[in-house]
């Protein structure tokens, strides 16, 4: 390794903000602009919503699995990243989960920013080869009749889990329905719970 | 982001960086857990990004990198 790559890189991003923003190629408004909008705007709750919405509206379900960013839209969630959005419907016999193999590509627009485990090698290798055993480790069992589908994502192309809908949630509102779908749901590692009954 | 965003640099070009450093870093001998960081893969990914264009040179950060480790404790930001 060079002796740069030896530096923190908390000094080594220091370095290139302030070069940046020294040679007016960047400035410090545009930057904390993104900050505030990850801190604020975006994140897991905004994947809960569509996810709760296509719990409660079977047309709007029909329609955001054929499209997500049509769904998106619906809801008033914007966000570059997600290209294009697929959603992946779990059922009593499909499991689906989401990865990315090369690298951490993930639907920062509906679940915000990914969780460090999701880019770790460990992750991105074993849940392709062993997924089964993975998603137990994140304490999802599931049955043998159980078909597991793992999800590559790609530049072009983010996915995002559409959870079975718990039982004994049927008299909830879809505000209350959103609440109950976790960040890990809808990358697949995770189950929604009716937390009504904890 | 915010360079993407801009359009100053492609995201697909610092993501099939991304991925190089990454991949570097898979091929590697070393213990993985130990050594694995995804942020020095990024950073080195941002800085290749940054230098291929020519918004800045490897001279250019290695100086202020140095004017940095020379700060004063406390003196950070």
């Amino acid at each position: 390794m060079s002796k740069k790559s030896d530096h923190p890189q908390a000094l080594r991003t220091e370095a290139l903000e302030t070069l940046l923003i020294q040679k007016g190629i960047l400035n410090t408004q545009q930057i904390d602009a993104i900050v505030k909008s990850y801190e604020e705007n975006v994140g897991p709750m905004a994947g809960a919503q569509m996810v709760a919405r296509a719990w409660v509206d079977p047309k709007f379900k029909s329609a955001m699995l054929k499209d997500g960013k049509w769904a998106m839209s619906q809801l008033g969630i914007k966000g570059a990243e997600a290209q294009h959005l697929e959603i992946v419907e779990n059922t009593a016999r499909i499991h689906n989960v989401v990865v990315c193999t090369l690298c951490s590509c993930y639907p920062w627009a509906v679940l915000g920013l990914p969780p460090n485990w999701y880019k770790q090698p460990a992750y991105r290798s074993r849940i392709v080869k062993e997924p089964r055993t993975v998603l137990g480790e994140f304490g999802v069992s599931l049955g043998e009749d159980v078909e597991i589908r793992v999800w590559d994502s790609s530049a072009e192309v983010r996915y995002l889990v559409l959870p079975q809908r718990p039982s004994g949630t049927e008299n909830l509102k879809e505000s209350e329905l959103a609440r109950l779908v976790s960040r890990d749901a809808m990358i697949g590692v995770g189950i929604v719970k009716n937390s009504q009954y904890r | 982001m915010a360079l993407c965003d801009t359009h100053i640099i492609d995201w697909q070009d610092f993501r099939s960086l991304l991925i190089e450093e990454i991949a570097r870093w898979d091929n590697n001998t070393l213990d993985h857990e130990l050594d694995w960081s995804y942020y020095h893969c990024w950073l080195l990914a941002l800085e290749r990004a940054l230098t291929n264009n020519q918004l800045l040179s490897k001279q250019e950060i290695d100086g202020l990198l140095e004017t940095f480790e020379g700060r004063l404790d406390g003196h950070d930001h």
